[in-house]
This record gives C-alpha cells, sequence and structure tokens, in this order.
C-alpha cells in the first residue's frame, strides 16, 4: 500500500496526550482494582437510595404483591449489563422475603443475559424450584409497545415496588407515573440524563449519574468494583485539576493580543483581535486529533 | 396489467413465480376508504388513552395487538429485512448474474456465524449454559472495545472546554457587539460560574471519601442544587416537545377524524 | 455495447469468494462450503460442550477480550493517508485495518438479529402457555399472537414486492395495488405508527401529573428543580415573553427578560452540571468496559 502521508495521528499536535489521558485513567482503574485486591481499606460513602431497596422489597411482601424491574431500552452492552447486576442482589433479596419477581426486557440479548443470572440467584439461594422462567420476560422491541407493555404489567399486577435502572428514554415517564397510579415504592436510575429529572418527579428514590456504577459496588462490596470506582474518582480528581490549571493558562491566553500577521492563519474574524475559546490551546488540542 | 398466477404451473408450488403471482395478485376492494383508516386508528388512539383512567379490557386488548404488531414487524422489517437478509444472507449466497447485472460472488465463511448466534440458545440448558456466554460475550467484548475510542472522542473536547478564561480582556459590560474573542467582565463571571458548577457537581460524584470535612459536604450539598437547576431545565424544555406531540394526536382525533373544524 | 459488457463483468471468485451460477445448487461449489463451515462448526461446538469446568472461564474470557481488542486496536494503530486521500491503518501483509471494520460492525449485528429469536421464543413460551392452559387473559395473548402473524406474513410479503419491482418483474405503481402492499400498509401505517404516537403523546397527561406531584413535595431540591423548570418554560410561551419584551435587549435592563434569564440557565448552569455528570458516567462506562474485557465483571463472565 503506497502511502502519503504516514503516522499522521502521532504527527498531528499533541495527540499523544490524549492517548495518555485515557491511559492514566485505565491504569487508575487498574491500580485500585489490585489494591483493593488486596485488602487495602477501601471505603465508599453512603448512596441513600439504595439503602431503601430492602424495604421496599420488604413492603412487596407484605402487601403479597411482585416487584417490578426493567433494564432499560438498551441493547446488550455494559449498560444493561450493571442494571442486572444490581437487578441480581435485589433479586436475592426478594428470594429471601419470597417475594414474586418480574424483569421485563427490550432486548432478545438482554433477556438471555437476565434469564440466567436470574435462575443462577435462585440456585445460590438454594430454592431452584421456585424459579419462575416466565417472571423473566421479552416484552417488546419497540420502544412504545415497551411501554405499553409494562404499563400494562404494572397495572393488571398491581406491582409493590418498581426498580428502573438503564437506559431509559421518552418511555421513562409512562411507566414511572403507571407505577405511582398503583401506589409502588419507585427507584430509578438512568445513565440517560435528559430523562432523570422526570424519574425526580415520579419516583421515592432516584439515583444521580454514575450513583448507578456505584451501586453494585455499594451493594455487593466485591473488591474488583470498590477498586474500580476508586479509580474512576482519582479520575475525575485530576479532571479537576487539570481544567483548573488549564483555566489559568487559558486566562492568559486569551487576554494575549495575537500579532496581527498570524490572525489570517488561525481564522479570526474582521476586527478581532484576541484568540475565542475554541482558538485556545487545549480546546484547538483536543479538536486537532479528530478524523 | 399482470397475471402472474396464469403463469405459474401448479407443480411449481413455492417457487418465485409462484410467491411473486401470490402476492401481486390484484383485488378490486384493494384501496381501503380513509374513512376507515381514520376510524381504526382513532379507536386504538382513545383505547391506549383509556389507561388515563385506569387499566381496562379496552386498553388490554389494544396493548396486546400494539405488542403482536411490534414484534412482527420487528422480526420481519428491522431483523430479517435489512440485518439478516441484507448483511448475512445475500453476502453469503450471492447470486447469478443475468443479462444485466453481474455475479455475486458467495462469501460462504458467514455460514459460521449461525452457529454461534444458535449458541446462545444453550441459556435454557443447565449443562451446557456457558456455550450460552460465547455469542453474548463477543456482543459485549466488540461494546467495550468501542469506549475507549468513545471517551476520546466525547469526553476529552468537553474537558477542554470546561477550562474557560476567567479574566477579562476588556473591562466593559455589554459584549453583544464585540468581535468574537473578546472577554468582557460579565463573560468572565460567567465563566468562572460555568467552572465552579462544573467542579462542584462534580464533587458530588466523590465516592470513596466518607465527606467528614464541612467544605466538601456543603461543596457537595450545592451541587446536587446545581443538577436539580439543570434537571429543572431539561424538564421545562421537555416539556415543550411533548405537548407538540399531544397537540398533533389532538388534531388528528378532531379535525381529521371527527372533522370538528376546517384541516389546515 | 462495450459498455454493457463491462457492466455486466463479473467479479473474480478467490478461496473466500466462491462463484454462484445458474447450475444446479448442489453441483455449486458455494453450497457445500456453506454446508462444510456448518457441519465444522457443529464440530467445534461438540467439542467445546466437552471442554473440562476448569477451562470454560478462560475460554468465554478470550472471546470477550478478542473481541475488545478488535477496536482498541482500530484505535491506537497508527494512521496514514493513501494516495487518494483515503485514511488507512496499514496492518499486516499489506492489508488495511479499516477494511475489517464494516465486516465486524456486520458481525455483531448479525447475532443481535439472531438473539431476537430468544425474545420471541420468550413470546412464544408465554402467549402461547396461556392460550393452551386458557388462562386467564387467553384471548389477549392470542390477539397478540395474531396481530403478529398477520404483520409478518404481510411484511414478508410486501419485502418479496419489494424485491419484484427491484428486479423489475413490475412497476411499483402496481406493486402499490396489491393486497399485499395495501395490507401492509394497514398494519403498518395506520395501526402501528398510529399507536407509536399516541402512546408518545400519552406522555403529556403522565407529564403535568408529575409536575404537579413535585411542585407538592416540600423539598429544597424538587423546589429548586421546578421553579427552574417554570422559568425555563416561560422563556418559550410567547405569553410570558410578551411581558418582558419591552425591556430593551441591548441595555442592562435586557438581562432581566425571560428569554434571557432562560438561556442563561441553559448555558451557564445547566450546561456545565450535565458535563459533570455526563463525565462521571463516561468514567463509569470506561471502569465497565475495562472489567468486561478483562473477565472481573461477575454477571458475565462464567463463575
Amino acid at each position: 500500500m503506497e502511502l502519503q502521508d504516514y503516522w499522521l495521528q502521532y504527527k498531528l499536535e499533541w495527540g499523544w496526550v490524549e492517548y495518555g489521558t485515557i491511559l492514566l485513567v485505565v491504569a487508575f482503574i487498574l491500580y485500585n482494582i489490585v489494591r483493593a485486591g488486596r485488602g487495602k481499606g477501601v471505603t465508599i460513602r453512603r448512596i441513600p437510595g439504595l439503602d431503601q431497596i430492602d424495604e421496599a422489597v420488604g413492603r412487596a411482601t407484605e402487601v403479597g404483591r411482585p416487584i417490578l424491574m426493567v433494564p432499560g431500552l438498551g441493547v446488550l452492552d455494559g449498560i444493561t449489563v450493571q442494571a442486572i447486576t444490581i437487578f441480581s442482589s435485589i433479586v436475592r433479596t426478594a428470594v429471601r422475603f419470597g417475594t414474586p419477581i418480574r424483569l421485563l426486557n427490550y432486548d432478545g440479548a438482554v433477556y438471555a443475559v437476565a434469564q440466567e443470572i436470574v435462575r443462577d440467584v435462585y440456585l445460590s439461594e438454594g430454592v431452584p424450584e421456585q424459579f419462575d422462567p416466565d417472571s423473566v420476560r421479552f416484552v417488546s422491541d419497540r420502544q412504545f409497545a415497551f411501554a405499553a407493555g409494562v404499563a400494562g404489567v404494572i397495572q393488571r399486577e398491581k406491582v409493590a415496588a418498581t426498580f428502573f435502572m438503564g437506559a431509559f428514554y421518552a418511555e421513562s415517564i409512562i411507566m414511572a407515573e403507571n407505577a405511582n397510579m398503583v401506589g409502588a415504592i419507585q427507584v430509578a436510575a438512568t445513565t440517560q440524563f435528559i430523562q432523570t429529572p422526570f424519574f425526580i418527579a415520579t419516583c421515592d428514590y432516584v439515583l444521580l449519574g454514575d450513583e448507578f456504577y456505584a451501586a453494585s459496588a455499594y451493594l455487593g462490596r466485591q473488591p474488583v468494583l470498590l477498586g474500580s470506582l476508586v479509580g474512576a474518582d482519582w479520575a475525575k480528581m485530576v479532571f479537576v485539576m487539570f481544567v483548573l490549571i488549564a483555566a489559568i493558562a487559558h486566562s492568559f491566553e486569551a487576554r494575549t493580543p495575537v500579532p496581527a500577521d498570524e490572525r489570517q492563519d488561525l481564522g479570526f474574524a474582521d476586527g478581532q483581535i484576541y484568540k475565542d475559546r475554541p482558538q485556545l490551546f487545549f480546546g484547538k488540542m483536543t479538536k486537532a486529533s479528530r478524523f | 396489467m399482470i397475471d402472474l398466477l396464469a403463469q405459474a404451473q401448479p407443480d411449481n408450488v413455492f417457487t418465485r413465480a409462484w410467491w411473486d403471482a401470490l402476492v401481486t395478485r390484484e383485488e378490486s376492494w384493494q384501496i381501503l376508504p380513509t374513512a376507515f383508516k381514520f376510524t381504526v386508528a382513532a379507536i386504538l388512539t382513545v383505547g391506549l388513552y383509556s389507561l388515563l383512567y385506569r387499566e381496562n379490557r379496552f386498553y388490554r386488548f389494544v396493548e396486546h395487538l400494539f405488542i403482536g404488531l411490534a414484534t412482527g414487524f420487528s422480526v420481519v422489517g428491522i431483523v430479517w429485512e435489512p440485518v439478516l437478509h441484507q448483511k448475512w444472507w445475500v453476502p453469503m449466497v450471492g447470486a447469478a448474474g443475468t443479462d444485466e447485472t453481474a455475479m455475486k460472488l458467495a462469501y460462504w465463511p458467514w455460514a459460521v456465524v449461525l452457529p454461534i448466534g444458535v449458541l446462545a440458545f444453550f441459556v435454557f440448558s443447565k449443562k451446557h449454559g456457558w456455550l450460552s456466554r460465547i455469542p453474548i460475550g463477543i456482543i459485549l467484548g466488540l461494546w467495550a472495545g468501542q469506549q475507549f475510542n468513545a471517551f476520546q472522542n466525547r469526553y476529552l473536547p468537553q474537558l477542554a472546554d470546561s477550562a474557560r478564561p476567567f479574566i477579562p480582556n476588556q473591562f466593559t459590560l455589554s459584549s453583544r457587539l464585540d468581535p468574537s474573542g473578546t472577554l468582557t467582565v460579565p463573560d468572565a463571571i460567567n465563566n468562572l460560574i460555568v467552572m465552579a458548577t462544573f467542579i462542584v457537581v462534580l464533587s458530588y460524584f466523590l465516592y470513596s471519601f466518607e465527606q467528614q470535612s464541612k467544605l466538601f459536604q456543603r461543596s457537595a450539598i450545592a451541587g446536587r442544587w446545581l443538577l436539580m437547576v439543570g434537571f429543572g431545565a431539561i424538564f421545562g424544555t421537555t416539556m415543550m416537545t411533548r405537548f407538540s406531540l399531544f397537540i398533533d394526536r389532538a388534531y388528528f382525533l378532531l379535525i381529521e377524524w371527527l372533522k370538528l373544524g376546517p384541516i389546515a | 455495447m462495450n459498455w454493457l459488457i463491462a457492466q455486466v463483468e463479473s467479479p473474480e471468485p478467490g478461496f473466500w469468494g466462491l462463484p454462484h451460477t445458474d447450475a444446479p445448487l448442489l453441483t455449486q461449489g458455494f453450497f457445500w462450503a456453506i454446508v462444510g463451515s456448518l457441519v465444522g462448526m457443529v464440530v467445534v461446538i461438540f467439542f467445546l460442550a466437552r471442554v473440562p469446568s476448569n477451562f470454560r472461564r478462560p475460554i468465554a474470557v478470550a472471546f470477550v477480550f478478542l473481541a475488545g481488542m478488535f477496536y482498541v486496536l482500530e484505535w491506537v494503530l497508527p494512521r496514514g493517508k493513501d494516495m487518494s486521500g483515503e485514511t488507512v491503518i496499514p496492518f499486516l501483509f499489506g492489508s488495511n485495518y479499516e477494511d475489517a471494520v464494516p465486516v465486524v460492525a456486520n458481525l455483531s449485528q448479525i447475532i443481535f438479529g439472531l438473539l431476537l429469536a430468544l425474545g420471541i421464543l420468550s413470546i412464544f413460551r408465554v402467549h402461547f402457555g396461556r392460550l393452551f392452559r386458557l388462562e386467564k387473559d387467553w384471548f389477549f395473548s392470542f390477539v397478540l399472537l395474531g396481530s403478529m402473524a398477520v404483520m409478518i406474513v404481510f411484511g414478508l410479503m410486501n419485502w418479496s414486492l419489494d424485491q419484484a419491482v427491484a428486479r423489475e418483474a413490475i412497476t411499483s405503481e402496481q406493486a402499490s395495488r396489491t393486497i399485499a402492499a395495501q395490507g401492509f400498509q394497514f398494519v403498518f401505517f395506520d395501526m402501528l405508527q398510529n399507536l407509536d404516537a399516541a402512546m408518545f403523546s400519552l406522555i403529556a397527561f403522565f407529564i403535568l401529573s408529575a409536575a404537579y406531584r413535585a411542585f407538592r413535595i416540600k423539598s429544597i431540591e424538587a423546589t429548586i428543580m421546578m421553579a427552574t423548570a417554570l422559568v425555563v418554560l416561560m422563556s418559550f410561551i410567547p405569553i410570558f415573553l410578551a411581558i418582558t419584551n419591552w425591556l430593551p435587549a441591548d441595555q442592562f435592563v435586557g438581562n432581566f427578560r425571560v428569554d434571557t434569564i432562560g438561556d442563561w440557565i441553559l448555558d451557564t448552569i445547566n450546561a456545565p452540571a450535565l458535563r459533570a455528570i455526563d463525565l462521571g458516567l463516561g468514567l463509569g462506562i470506561l471502569a465497565m468496559a475495562i472489567r468486561i474485557m478483562l473477565g472481573l465483571e461477575r454477571g458475565v463472565s462464567v463463575d
């Protein structure tokens, strides 16, 4: 193959910094997983919504009605896997209380994973005969048909508690309001933060943002999950430091008038003498390595 | 008028000609009256709306009809036609050339995908359940591999943009008519607010601290409040779009179906 | 006539792409290649099923890791531009790594498509079970299965009509007058799409009742959220805009116009707050991706 421009990626200004940043984040996560695995006291703060799960399942047991879980409208990816991981600990509580469950799916592959994981929970609790394969169902893979089906199940079975976790879109409010109509306790978490306000308005407890990812670490206390949570924390702190330092650098850069002969190359508008925001150092840097 | 049915020989049932004949046979009632279609659509709409009162048999009927139609369409229109037929079957078997079209080669290795997919059905087997992890693992692995590039493309430019200059380069108030690049006092203050919001909200999402220090606790609470401002803004903007959807349906029911007013 | 010949020139067959001719199917190479690879896979699966249980986890994790490395390599491998200006990723033996990307993308789509069958199986389990045992609501299960069958039949008929049009066996105008096309038109456009729109528009009612409930919650957070929602909502509604429209936009008092306040909230508070929450989610996803690739996620890898 004949090339006119090779190693383009690394020739681009500062492209390696971006790769380095991501490698740093990966290193933080892996290092903390190892550290947590060695039993170094890694602790995480309280997450209020998650303390309510046992209470919600308990109340469902009292009234003798099922609990409902929906892993969102995602196809099989890390988000739905995370949702199902959280559900597995909810199901464990439900099995101990003897509460019936409903797990409604939007995707065939997610249904397969959920089926297997829920069955494993019943097996590990020593009651495989209580597992009803039809309690984990596929409803539909069309957004509003799924919403109609879930709303129907909520209303017909008068579910006592609902757990909406995963990627939800416009249908979130249809399902959550129907659950309100039958008086269910609701705990929700979504990675689509556009839907979070609607869950806040309709649900009793909402996990904000990446509390969703923290949930499985909080519930299970497994070293791997705790470690990766702490690693992500480190990355957040580094990013905050970066923003502060870069902002100072940008402040001085934005105050320095650009010499008249360089303005043309930078694509300045008429009468512009200072760099605009996207023309500042880091803004240009992150743009330059895009293809 | 074509009559492929006449050409089809009775002994070659299920051939392409027979199938074409079956689906292309014309009938006199072919065009359903618009009024009938509108009425069906309106009844279905009202059926779904009846959920607002409470769950009832009418809703249950429409719900099951909806799920049935939707799933049927997924099978044909979303999975078979664009994916399995176009991306798997046609490349795998190819096609013979005709006078006007070139032959398509048969890329037979696509055949191995079918057994891989079928492995997922082992999920119902107690003994060989682990085999279902292979197709699921392939899907999840491909997803996981894409996330590194996605993180770089999505978040690093956002971080760079969050680092805003906060020292004004022109000590005036208004900036509406100034050329781009001018940073007035209000701009600088807004930039400071943007950065403070970003950092304060992010501080709420730190988990590995018990939030003992007063400063950290206050910052986390402020972070939650600022988040609520952000969520409120989403709530307000989304409400508008949702109402326009309802107005569209109301227009269908009242104007197009019941003809209660002139059609715009 | 040269152009006509050039047009129908067949591609060069190779090992991976065998010719498809008019000869009977059983005499064609590609047919036996497909049969052979299916049989080969069955043999592979047969041996996989007999793998000792302590090898199962490494095998499953290896599949995940290799699948993940495909896109990781695409991300890190150095790129270049070829003579025509296309971005290429030079790989082993002079190949272009970028060529493999659509193939792998198709592969995952096909597996996804095949896995929908699992979902359909679940629907059959639930609803045929209810129908055969004549349980409560069996009639609705019948409706569901019936409408699904109708949609599949009309969908397939319509699809094969499209193919006939593509082969120029009939014109699209003729096709649109057939029972198949009319029936599909009715079940898809007149029924399914209207059902979608109706369900979507139901949100307007639910959003109102949710807003009413949120206004009644006596907490600082809910109050902050709904007050902001109100301000932003007002900044979109002409009546509220009219109240402050007389304030000159280019003077200091112009900052108190409803639309200016709404825009300010969106740009200055909403955008960075959502960026922060999004960054957290992105890090969560990245951590998840690492755990999945390394087989550390307990829910997915073999226990």
